[in-house]
């Protein structure tokens, strides 16, 4: 009972009685932070391999120091500026489109009056998140064929031309990426505001209703303030993610005519790895490196900018 | 009390699976750890989907009833760039390893050198040449066994892995030609022969809608340059006019003709004539520009279509036409001679047999003996066949009764007197447990190989059987390339790390410009120089060294 | 709900647009899905030849019944269950937990701990120190080495967080100390009983990131019995494309493809089943206005 007034934020009492007061969380988290510590912190030492030359019988402490070595081969390969431009287009391109579609498509779902329909969308959408990404990208190539495809088909139904081969063009390879990517996990990405929207109170559409809104107005003022916080830090993790293109889909979609447009860190760093029959453990970590610093530099940014506008972010 | 109940019935469901898992994985893990460990032979092996039961396998059981011993199993991932991440984690931790490795020729020649140098590796140069300890091994006919030293002797002149030696010549030359009979027939054409014959055959074929389905959808050239087993088109109009292996082996490099000079065929007039030629069909409309797009998936789709639309194409596989023996579109088609160039130059993309290192000792083990007698087996005739093929008797047959019943191409060609071996089952093609489906080191003659006839279908060998190609293969493709080729090359490790963004970028570009040229999006006479100079700034010149060193140490 | 027809002109376009955009969007969904299943039904010979556009093809069932006949298959089903399961579990368990305290805005200390577990989501040793450590823990080929890496995702905590910062209110808070309760009890019978919506969302995704996780399995186990189905699926799956630099016998390899054709969407189904059948469970608690009854009382 004495404590009570403690429990609330802003309060000016001394810090260590605050620590105090609280000790039940941080017992609840005393297992959290173990395992922190453990699987997260301990294995962090091996970031040093990205300025060694990493050799399997000395180990990560044993092998030599080279410095920046392992940067400067990756920035002055031929191909760095193409593979980092690339990866930054198609990221960016990605977070432009398949960060408010799932949004867009959670609203839409949300307002939707016939209860069981509603039910049936949600779970067959979702379901494209299973299909193993070689069996999506193929599906991809089927449909788009010129000659074959549903795309081919309906061109030359509508137009009676044979329909241009569309996998030629490289500029064309983002769009494809990106839009492939949209129709299979939209559904999934989803899942988060569908729940979110469940959240939002009743009475105000109630209140908003008495006062004349119709069902857009509604969505307008009422759902997307209650999921904006949800989305705010969907939004800072997306940005965060910006550098991770991963490369299994990418690799798969390329082709002799695309690889300007296509070809991305991660791809080139695989195919690196394979060309040169070594697994360069020391080189992908220090691409790693560079990924994730500018990826922190991009999150921390955006969790700012989060916090003045929304008042609160990540950390 | 709803929300309690089902709590309840998921902790039990889940308390239920943890038991079962517990149980099985228990008894597995006891077994293995327990006293008679000690004579057990750990195999780290690389699996294969198809296999669907390792311990209770035919080839297992065979195996430990020849070497007095148990095996135990140290599973590797079946994707070859899974099993070298793999490896390369067990070399750095070097606790709790397997005696041996069976890797199924994943494993770079550069990654076996820097393992064996470091030491994770065994050195096998005087146990190889022990008579006393791999008597299999020593009993190899002795011109062979020096190619096979050759070829497991890494860059540092030692030996750390054993390779299976099973050459033959049809997957030498997998650019194996087709063109639409049929279509000839209609049109009333010769095969071509060269490659202006094929132009103008290509043009007939646009322009005489020889499918007879009144649409102009003829394609002409088609195939997919990403295929690995001869798909690639391109790669065989090519060899009309240079001699280039298709990119695969040493990245496209070649030998100049004095065989001694390491060339890159890609920087010169002739190839540069090739990408003219084909930028003509290509502007003809006789060359699909789906070769540089498509996939595997697409490629066949388009090879099965109906009415048959490809006049020419070219694959390694007749399983590129599923269920070749009867497939409508497949029966249209001839297989031809690589065509003559301009300059009278009639090549195929060609790559020297080379064996793969199939099988590593650690230097932890503590069971040499016994991990040399296991590797020592595998070069037992017997053994070999039936880590390839299985079960004498039940999947295939040495009755000479039987042999006398059958022919094969090979020998229909007169290549051969009598067969080997008959295959009477499809333990190849089925989930199975009767091999290891051929992982492993083996000792295989090319006569051996080529003395085989796949009875498992049921069908008896038919000189007149379009789908019979082994012989008419080898009279026709096997010697169409310079004397001298190019062998897979071993790098240092030094060589091998001052080239790697060479051998990552340049063969990449290679492919990609050439796809360009054909397509028109560079022009063969304007953008020639510069993208010479491009090759040329990606460090093709060090490239060129460094393979030239690693020849010269051949 | 109203009847349609009760609806304002406004709201009638407005619900005929939802429908039209969302039946649109269902309809280019539906269609892989159609396809895998179609293909799965179909023999492989037309899968191959590319004949299954829409509908199944020479309609066969010989891709299940091998794969029904295959041990690996099972031993993979039954291991991946495993994980999934006590996985999850785990994972759900940290997580709310660490979430409920960091939620907490009366938690000094709560942004440093906040941007410990950020960081990690950046910055990690990578493959070589992961690996050595899973070894020095002993858990290396147990299902352990599957269970414990990854118990919290820092991604799924911050959803979390987010969540309960946003939709519990604060005056619940105030409330409950005043009747004295501990934090811990504030937990429990609090904010767990107003979490369903948030737990749900946590058991899908960790839930289908265990269904799907391969390469921690494919890292850390050798032993075939502890393999989970998504190695199966994968092995499988890798086994049609030709790589010529590592395949011995290509001409065998592209035979295979016939096999493989067979029984790869037969096991792509397998594998899809429980991931469906879950979803209803976790749509349940994806029901409107949980809040209003408890916020209000």
């Amino acid at each position: 009972m004495t404590n009570r007034t403690e429990a609330l934020p802003g309060n000016n009492k001394k810090l260590s009685k605050r620590i105090v007061a609280r000790w039940q969380l941080y017992l609840l988290l005393v297992l959290p932070i173990l395992y922190l510590i453990v699987f997260s912190y301990v294995p962090m030492g091996g970031l040093v391999l990205a300025f060694k030359k990493y050799n399997a019988a000395k180990g990560i402490w044993g092998s030599q120091w080279v410095g920046l070595d392992n940067f400067r081969k990756f920035f002055s390969s031929y191909k760095s500026i193409t593979v980092i431009k690339n990866t930054l287009t198609i990221s960016l391109y990605s977070l432009v489109i398949s960060f408010p579609i799932p949004i867009i498509f959670a609203l839409l779902l949300n307002a939707m009056i016939c209860d069981k329909y509603r039910k049936v969308i949600q779970t067959v959408t979702y379901i494209p998140y299973f299909i193993s990404t070689v069996v999506m990208v193929g599906l991809v190539f089927q449909v788009l064929d010129s000659r074959n495809g549903l795309y081919g088909s309906l061109y030359h139904l509508m137009t009676g031309m044979p329909a241009a081969n569309i996998l030629a063009d490289g500029r064309l390879f983002k769009h494809i990426y990106v839009w492939s990517g949209v129709w299979q996990t939209t559904g999934y990405s989803a899942i988060i505001y569908i729940a979110a929207l469940t959240g939002v109170d009743q009475s105000l559409h109630e209140a908003a209703k008495i006062d004349g809104a119709n069902r857009l107005q509604r969505m307008m003022y009422v759902d997307i303030p209650a999921i904006l916080p949800t989305a705010s830090i969907m939004l800072v993790l997306a940005v965060g993610n910006t550098m991770n293109l991963g490369y299994e889909k990418v690799l798969l979609m390329q082709n002799d005519l695309n690889l300007n447009y296509s070809e991305v860190i991660s791809t080139y760093v695989y195919k690196v790895g394979l060309a040169s029959g070594i697994t360069n453990f020391s080189l992908s970590t220090a691409i790693g490196v560079f990924n994730s610093l500018v990826n922190f530099v991009l999150l921390t940014l955006a969790n700012w900018v989060c916090k003045r506008l929304n008042g609160s972010g990540i950390f | 009390m709803c929300k309690v109940s089902k709590i309840a019935a998921f902790g039990l469901a889940s308390v239920l699976v943890l038991t079962s898992l517990a149980s099985c994985g228990g008894s597995k893990e006891s077994g293995a750890s327990s006293q008679s460990g000690e004579k057990k032979l750990r195999v780290g092996l690389t699996t294969s989907s198809m296999v669907t039961d390792y311990e209770d396998n035919y080839f297992t059981n065979y195996l430990e009833e020849k070497l007095g011993f148990e095996l135990e199993f140290y599973m590797l991932p079946a994707d070859a760039a899974e099993t070298r991440t793999k490896v390369a984690l067990m070399a750095t931790s070097n606790e709790d390893l397997p005696d041996v490795l069976v890797v199924d020729g994943h494993l770079t020649n550069e990654m076996i050198l820097e393992y064996g140098s470091n030491g994770f590796f065994m050195e096998l140069d005087d146990i190889t040449k022990d008579a006393a300890r791999m008597p299999n091994y020593n009993a190899i006919p002795a011109e062979d066994r020096k190619l096979m030293d050759k070829a497991q002797t890494m860059a540092d002149g030692h030996m750390y892995s054993l390779s299976a030696w099973e050459p033959e010549t049809w997957n030498l030359t997998p650019n194996r030609m087709f063109i639409n009979k049929a279509w000839l027939d209609k049109l009333g054409l010769q095969p071509p022969k060269t490659t202006d014959e094929l132009k103008k055959v290509l043009i007939a074929m646009r322009d005489g809608d020889p499918n007879g389905n009144g649409i102009k959808d003829e394609i002409g050239v088609y195939g997919f340059s990403g295929g690995g087993y001869g798909e690639n088109t391109t790669a065989a109009l090519m060899n009309s006019f240079v001699f280039w292996n298709g990119g695969g082996v040493n990245g496209g490099l070649a030998l100049d003709k004095d065989g001694k000079t390491v060339i890159a065929p890609f920087v010169s007039e002739e190839w540069r004539d090739g990408l003219r030629y084909m930028n003509d069909l290509y502007k003809e409309g006789v060359l699909s520009a789906n070769i540089f797009t498509d996939d595997y998936q697409t490629f066949k789709a388009l090879l099965n279509q109906d009415p048959q639309v490809v006049g020419v194409t070219t694959a390694g596989s007749l399983s590129n036409w599923p269920d070749v023996i009867n497939n409508a579109n497949y029966a249209e088609m001839l297989f031809i001679e690589p065509l003559k160039g301009p300059k009278g130059v009639q090549y195929t993309p060609y790559a020297e047999f080379t064996p793969t290192q199939e099988l590593m000792i650690l230097s932890s083990t503590d069971k040499l003996d016994m991990a040399v007698k296991f590797a020592d087996q595998f070069f037992d005739h017997d053994t070999s066949i039936i880590e390839r093929y299985g079960q004498e008797g039940v999947d295939w047959t040495r009755e000479p009764s039987v042999l006398a019943e059958h022919s094969n191409a090979y020998i229909a060609e007169g290549l051969y007197d009598k067969l080997s071996l008959v295959i009477t089952s499809t333990v190849w093609a089925d989930n199975q447990k009767q091999t290891w489906r051929n992982h492993g080191p083996r000792y295989a003659g090319l006569e051996m190989g080529n003395t085989t006839y796949d009875f498992s279908a049921g069908k008896k060998f038919d000189p007149e059987d379009t789908s019979q190609l082994f012989g008419k293969n080898y009279k026709m493709y096997y010697d169409k390339h310079p004397q001298k080729v190019l062998p897979a090359l071993k790098y240092t490790m030094d060589e091998a790390e001052q080239i790697q963004d060479q051998l990552t970028t340049i063969p990449d570009f290679v492919k990609q410009s050439l796809a360009e040229f054909v397509t028109g999006m560079r022009d063969v006479d304007k953008d020639w120089d510069s993208y010479l100079k491009m090759l040329d700034d990606m460090g093709l010149k060090q490239w060129i060294k460094n393979a030239q060193t690693a020849y010269d140490r051949n | 709900m109203k009847k349609f027809r009760d609806l304002s002109l406004d709201d009638k376009v407005f619900h005929i647009a939802v429908f039209t955009i969302l039946t649109i969007f269902f309809i280019i969904v539906l269609y892989p899905c159609i396809f895998v299943i179609s293909a799965s039904f179909s023999s492989g010979r037309a899968v191959q030849a590319g004949k299954v556009v829409l509908w199944p093809v020479d309609f066969s069932l010989e891709g299940y019944k091998t794969v029904f006949h295959t041990k690996n298959v099972w031993i993979g089903f039954r291991n991946s269950l495993f994980y999934t399961i006590v996985g999850t579990l785990i994972n759900i368990v940290m997580t709310i937990t660490a979430a409920y305290c960091l939620s907490r805005k009366d938690l000094p200390g709560r942004n440093g701990i906040m941007l410990l577990f950020t960081f990690t989501m950046f910055f990690n040793g990578g493959l070589i120190p992961s690996y050595i450590l899973v070894q020095k823990l002993g858990i290396l080929n147990t299902p352990f080495a599957l269970l414990l890496p990854g118990a919290i995702g820092v991604y799924n905590l911050i959803v979390a967080r987010t969540f309960l910062v946003n939709t519990i209110p604060s005056e619940l808070l105030e409330a409950s100390m005043i009747d004295g309760c501990s934090d811990i009890k504030y937990f429990i019978y609090v904010i767990l009983p107003l979490s369903k919506s948030i737990l749900a969302v946590l058991v899908l995704f960790y839930g289908v990131a265990h269904w799907n996780a391969y390469f921690n399995a494919m890292i850390y186990l050798h032993d075939k019995n502890l393999f989970p189905l998504t190695l199966f699926l994968r092995e499988i799956l890798m086994s049609t494309q030709i790589d010529p630099g590592t395949v011995q016998d290509p001409e065998m390899q592209a035979r295979l493809q016939d096999m493989v054709a067979v029984i790869k969407y037969a096991l792509i189904m397998v594998s899809v089943v429980p991931v469906l059948v879950i979803y209803p469970f976790v749509q349940k608690y994806f029901v409107k206005g949980v809040m209003i009854g408890s916020v209000k009382g």
